[in-house]
């Protein structure tokens, strides 16, 4: 077994032992999340959306009217993002003709699977609206920007439920982790949108 | 799980379970004797539908399942149902931080223990300290409870990342149903402590690399014991005494298939094989032919089938049980094209001619090409294909070169038919680019005429040379000697693979010996990026071809000639 393998097993046998109260059922009406707010870093990279058509990234989220919902997923994820996603399609749906004052974008963490072609089709099994953009690029530009966002996992399968919030009125990052309801999210876009 | 309980309802279910072995080979009916009607249907049909709600959320009516996730966000089944998280065999995932319980047929109904959870996540053996109760044994009712409205049988709320279904009462108990009868029974290969593969070999493979293939499978299976990574496993994070006999002191046994003939004769004879003795899983293979018959052999009866030689892999999206090393052939037609386009210099207009063989190779090749260059929006190349023993001459040459100046030609052709490949570097109008396949070409690739080098490119689906000295010790140590790839043994290095993936599955499945299961958690498994000859093997749940792309390269001068990528690591 590699170090970087018992150090894996030894965070998740920590993680049951902290949360064993509750893990597998749990009591509370809610489920919980944490919440904090950052400045990121943005690299200047260029990646890939579902049509194939380059982005910048650096300028493309930091919109000066536009809120940013932002997420790691991949195409084949079966636990983490497709519950993600499925909060991005309904937030979409909530917010109806106000959909346009925000942007979501979901990055790829599986570079070598998810081509542009993947992304589409996946956009389209979600039935996401025009405003959501599924990226993608080099493993090397998607790595720097896991990192810029203090959410690089040495592997996919080890990701974990991320969603980040741009407020371009404050300007500043809301890092939510764990998975949130479709009102959650409604709440911190409304957060965003406030001094 | 190989245990007496299994045993138990094997035998109460075996005497209805035999008509649907071959339909259903990871269900049988566990305690289904009494139960004559589910929801209106017969088992039979009831197992049917059950799968189709489980795996593809439609539910009896042909309706989508609705359900509710985290509270407020409605899904259908378009987006995922039960399988996305439980998985097929129903023995649950473990993704990042969020594990996703087994609901298998055994598990639902009984107790779980806190001591059970720990060694189920991690396989440690100090979860003997554990005590308390993670849950009650769920009964018909309370499972649908559970189901309905996340309830498990304690009264606790079950985390809202466990979707909400509204099930009506037939539905509910079809589904019930279907998940009582889900992977109670170990899959055909498998017994209390064996498990029998197989292995194929066709006609017309390197006998070495047979030979070598079916020796090294017998040391695993005479050995009778834990292989060298299994041991290294064990050691470290065994569950306990007991876990060790099932995942490492099983009887292996490796029967070696040998199909004779055209591959349009194989699935009889293949059909022999199986009905004399089934197998668990088929387990790696070589075959310079198409490998379609094998595959679809494989998934009518539902059997995995590890990583096989072959350059000719069945290309599909939905596919579920052969995993492949890659898409091969046609793999190499894909990145030239994604090359390709991406070079910015390149006029819209230029000409592209694709020339090959109406050979099986030829044919891959220039379909991987041809698909993926329309896919980005470019016109349909033009093609030169030969007959099987229509010789190139120095005219057919001339001819190539003539007939559009400037082009870009990819000469899907093996060394034999380019002996006068240097007729093209002195035409008139000699070709733009000339792109060729490093697998076609195997060490022949070195030696080509050193006037044409500037205009050819490379496709090369592996590691680069310069990087295996960069590579950790233990792969490098693999490596024979610095010819790579001419002289370096890539079958052998694939043959090795798999077993080390084979050995790595057969732990993490913790006895859980299910055909599906062994699929799941070779998808569960980290990306590979040392330890083959690929630069990065991609798992992936649902992924069946493990490395995703290719390089690019060029020649350099001379007769011990440097390869040098012209690109990154191209994914078409």
């Amino acid at each position: 077994m590699s170090v970087r393998n018992m150090y894996y097993l030894v965070a998740i046998m920590l993680n049951l032992i902290l949360c064993f109260p509750t893990s597998g059922a749990r009591g509370s009406d809610r489920p919980e999340y944490t919440r904090t707010i950052h400045e990121y870093a943005i690299p200047d990279v260029a990646l890939f959306n579902q049509d194939g058509k380059k982005v910048q990234l650096k300028s493309f989220l930091r919109p000066k009217d536009k809120v940013i919902i932002l997420d790691f997923i991949f195409g084949t994820c079966t636990t983490i993002c497709p519950v993600l996603s499925a909060n991005f399609v309904n937030f979409q749906n909530k917010l109806g003709a106000e959909s346009g004052k925000v942007q979501l974008v979901s990055i790829s963490i599986d570079p070598e699977h998810d081509t542009p072609k993947v992304l589409k089709a996946y956009l389209k099994r979600y039935k996401a609206k025009p405003g959501w953009d599924f990226l993608t690029g080099s493993r090397e530009n998607i790595e720097r920007v896991t990192n810029a966002f203090n959410a690089y996992t040495s592997d996919k399968m080890q990701h974990y439920p991320l969603t980040f919030v741009y407020s371009p009125v404050q300007d500043r990052w809301f890092r939510i982790d764990g998975l949130v309801a479709t009102s959650e999210l409604l709440e911190e876009y409304q957060k965003a949108l406030k001094r | 799980m190989v245990d007496n309980r299994v045993a138990l309802r094997v035998i109460v279910a075996s005497g209805i379970l035999t008509i649907l072995l071959h339909l259903l080979s990871g269900i049988s009916f566990a305690e289904n004797s009494r139960q004559s009607s589910i929801g209106g249907l017969s088992p039979v049909e009831a197992l049917k539908i059950g799968e189709r709600m489980y795996r593809e959320g439609i539910l009896a009516s042909g309706e989508p399942m609705q359900a509710l996730v985290q509270g407020d966000i409605p899904v259908d089944s378009t987006m995922f149902s039960c399988v996305s998280c439980h998985l097929r065999s129903g023995l649950g995932s473990l993704e990042g931080q969020v594990i996703t319980y087994p609901i298998d047929g055994i598990t639902l109904y009984e107790g779980i223990t806190n001591a059970w959870n720990m060694r189920w996540v991690t396989g440690s053996k100090y979860s003997k300290g554990m005590t308390g109760f993670l849950r009650s044994a769920y009964n018909d009712e309370t499972l649908a409870a559970a189901i309905r409205g996340g309830v498990n049988p304690d009264g606790k709320t079950l985390k809202y990342t466990m979707p909400r279904y509204p099930l009506g009462d037939k539905d509910m108990a079809i589904l019930i149903f279907y998940l009582k009868n889900l992977s109670v029974k170990p899959s055909p290969g498998v017994s209390e402590n064996s498990i029998r593969y197989a292995t194929i070999v066709t006609e017309g493979v390197n006998r070495t690399d047979s030979v070598f293939m079916m020796s090294i499978l017998k040391i695993m299976a005479a050995s009778n014991k834990p292989t060298r990574f299994s041991m290294m496993a064990l050691s470290t994070i065994a569950s306990n005494p007991e876990d060790s006999i099932k995942t490492g002191y099983l009887n292996i046994s490796v029967a070696r298939w040998e199909l004779k003939g055209s591959p349009a004769s194989w699935r009889s004879q293949l059909d022999d094989y199986y009905k004399k003795e089934p197998v668990f899983a088929i387990v790696g293979g070589i075959s310079n032919d198409d490998w379609r018959p094998i595959h679809e052999f494989c998934e009518e009866n539902r059997i995995p089938c590890l990583l096989p030689i072959t350059e000719l892999p069945v290309i599909s999206a939905s596919d579920w049980y052969t995993l492949y090393f890659s898409k091969g052939f046609y793999q190499e037609g894909e990145t030239a094209a994604k090359y390709l386009h991406g070079i910015m210099n390149i006029p819209q207009d230029i000409p592209v001619i694709q020339v090959y063989r109406n050979n099986r190779q030829g044919l891959a090749m220039a379909k991987g090409f041809e698909e993926t260059w329309k896919g980005l929006r470019q016109q349909t190349p033009d093609k030169r294909v030969l007959t099987s023993d229509e010789p190139i001459t120095i005219e057919r040459w001339k001819q190539l070169a003539a007939s559009k100046k400037q082009a870009i030609i990819l000469l899907w052709l093996d060394s034999k038919d380019l002996s006068s490949i240097d007729m093209l570097a002195d035409a008139p109008d000699r070709p733009k680019m000339v792109f060729l396949s490093s697998t076609l070409l195997g060490k022949e690739m070195y030696v080509l005429p050193q006037k044409i080098r500037d205009i050819i490119y490379i496709t090369f689906p592996y590691r680069l040379p310069v990087d295996f000295a960069k590579s950790e010790p233990s792969f490098a140590g693999l490596i024979k000697n610095n010819q790579y790839p001419a002289e370096y043994p890539i079958t052998r290095a694939k043959i090795n693979f798999n077993l080390m993936i084979l050995n790595k599955a057969l732990f993490m499945m913790k006895g859980h010996f299910y055909r599906d299961r062994l699929l799941e958690v070779v998808d569960m498994m980290q990306d590979e990026t040392t330890m083959s000859l690929y630069p990065r093997l991609s798992f992936g749940p649902g992924q069946r071809y493990l490395s995703k792309g290719c390089y690019i390269v060029k020649l350099g001068d001379g007769v011990t000639p440097n390869m040098t990528p012209v690109s990154g690591w191209v994914i078409p």
